[in-house]
């Protein structure tokens, strides 16, 4: 009896062992969309080089990132300087750009295109990306305005510098410069946060509370007009009914 | 149909409806684009907003709805000062004690406490409620809008805060306007079996004996009185 509750437990464990959800990475590649890349004429070996080989996981990329590097020099020389590396979580060239079918960013399907970087930046920063689709800023850019900023105009790309730092295009210093670009000869309140959350406390507050009066305000009086509508066509129901 | 014809009043005049085509047509047009921005992030929004062919096409019929609203403002506001000048402003648009007691009495004959309901004069409370709802907004929508579209002056005068609060009064009170304009004004000038399918008022600017009697007693009253004093005016008095 002993043993049989055993032998149960130990293929039991086996068979857990085995049905757990393996990453496997994406072994097929769809040559066509990798043919409209902008890598498209390039060959396997020039990410996958000799180093790759077997590699996988973590140290797989570590390689693939470096031969990134070899020909996006410029980038990899801003990206060192900003806020994103070496945080040890933070993005890669990958997380922002895609891998194998990286697009320009003039394209629709780019994960770096206008209208779609602030999902791709709001994979990591959702509060900010909340607040930006929130704002006339954001409602432009989703509907596809050509003069709406994105992250990226504010914010910088392969170089962004934390907010704290004064050599940040959106740094204390410097917010009214960026702002002018487009708002000609205004100062903009600097110290205003911009990416304000709509919460009773905190900077987003009197815009939360404007926005919960409209929302009662709505409710009330509309409702009172259903009401008022409703015991209308109730009474001439009833009195062409008699 | 009846062979006599029927005797007309006079109720809005030529400025009037002219008034009522602008305020209709901005408002109309100042509601979808209004609409298409503040749910942009929604499929429907950025699949109807492709008939504006790109942003800033819509973003220009949007400025220029609000243009024709402020000069039918404007126009308005314009034609209450030349009517008070020559003293025809009675005042027939404005709130009264009456008006509370009329709610009260109506509330109380339609659910069947009463056997009669309230007299109405040239407004009854159902209208003056339209009107007071568009003298309100008209300027909140305006003023927001402007702190909007120049957000740069307004934050000199104001503190930012203040600016970001207006782009939420403009979308509440923009959706508060859209939403009782679709309740309640819908069905008292167009679905209300009394009018359906329509109150020709803001296309003819006249009104039918059987309808003053029905709906305004008190300003067929008026009238008449008037008219057998022998000054009948054919101006309308507002």
């Amino acid at each position: 009896m002993k043993r049989r509750i055993t032998i149960t437990a130990i293929i039991g464990f086996g068979l857990f062992l085995l049905l757990q959800p393996v990453k496997t990475p994406a072994l097929e590649i769809d040559t066509n969309s990798y043919k409209a890349s902008v890598h498209g004429n390039m060959d396997c070996e020039s990410c996958h080089s000799r180093e790759t080989q077997g590699k996988s996981g973590d140290k797989l990329k570590a390689v693939i990132l470096e031969n990134c590097v070899q020909c996006h020099a410029d980038a990899d020389r801003e990206f060192a300087q900003s806020v994103h590396d070496g945080a040890g979580y933070g993005p890669d060239c990958v997380s922002c750009h895609g891998d194998h079918y990286i697009l320009p960013g003039s394209d629709p399907s780019s994960l770096v295109y206008q209208g779609n970087i602030s999902e791709t930046c709001g994979k990591c920063h959702r509060r900010e990306k909340v607040s930006f689709e929130e704002s006339f800023h954001g409602k432009a850019a989703a509907l596809g305005s050509k003069n709406a900023p994105d992250c990226t105009t504010c914010h910088g790309s392969h170089n962004i510098l934390s907010v704290d730092n004064p050599a940040a295009l959106v740094s204390l210093d410097n917010k009214t410069l960026l702002c002018g670009e487009c708002h000609v000869g205004t100062a903009l309140g600097a110290q205003f946060t911009e990416h304000y959350q709509l919460e009773a406390k905190g900077p987003g507050a009197p815009m939360y509370w404007v926005k919960k009066v409209f929302m009662w305000l709505i409710l009330v009086v509309v409702g009172l007009f259903l009401i008022h509508i409703e015991l209308d066509l109730w009474h001439k129901f009833r009195s062409s009914k008699s | 149909m009846e062979k006599v014809p029927e005797k007309l009043y006079n109720r809005w005049d030529i400025h009037q409806r002219c008034q009522h085509w602008l305020l209709m047509v901005s408002f109309t047009l100042l509601a979808i684009t209004g609409l298409l921005i503040k749910f942009a992030y929604t499929g429907w929004a950025q699949f109807v907003a492709k008939i504006f062919v790109n942003f800033e096409v819509l973003y220009s019929v949007h400025l220029f709805g609000a243009a024709v609203m402020s000069i039918s403002a404007l126009y308005h506001l314009t034609y209450l000062l030349i009517k008070a000048l020559k003293g025809q402003l009675r005042g027939s648009m404005l709130p009264g004690l009456k008006d509370l007691q009329d709610i009260i009495k109506n509330v109380k004959y339609l659910s069947g406490k009463a056997p009669t309901g309230p007299k109405f004069a040239k407004y009854s409370y159902k209208e003056k409620v339209d009107y007071l709802a568009e003298y309100w907004g008209t300027p909140v929508m305006i003023l927001s809008g402007l702190m909007l579209l120049f957000p740069g002056i307004a934050a000199d005068v104001f503190p930012r805060w203040v600016v970001a609060c207006a782009h939420f009064v403009h979308q509440g009170e923009g959706l508060l306007a859209i939403l009782v304009i679709f309740t309640w004004h819908l069905y008292v000038v167009h679905f209300s079996p009394d009018f359906f399918p329509m109150n020709r008022v803001w296309l003819t600017g006249k009104v039918s004996r059987e309808v003053m009697e029905h709906e305004y007693p008190l300003e067929l009253a008026r009238l008449e009185k008037e008219e057998v004093k022998g000054n009948a005016k054919q101006t309308s008095q507002e």
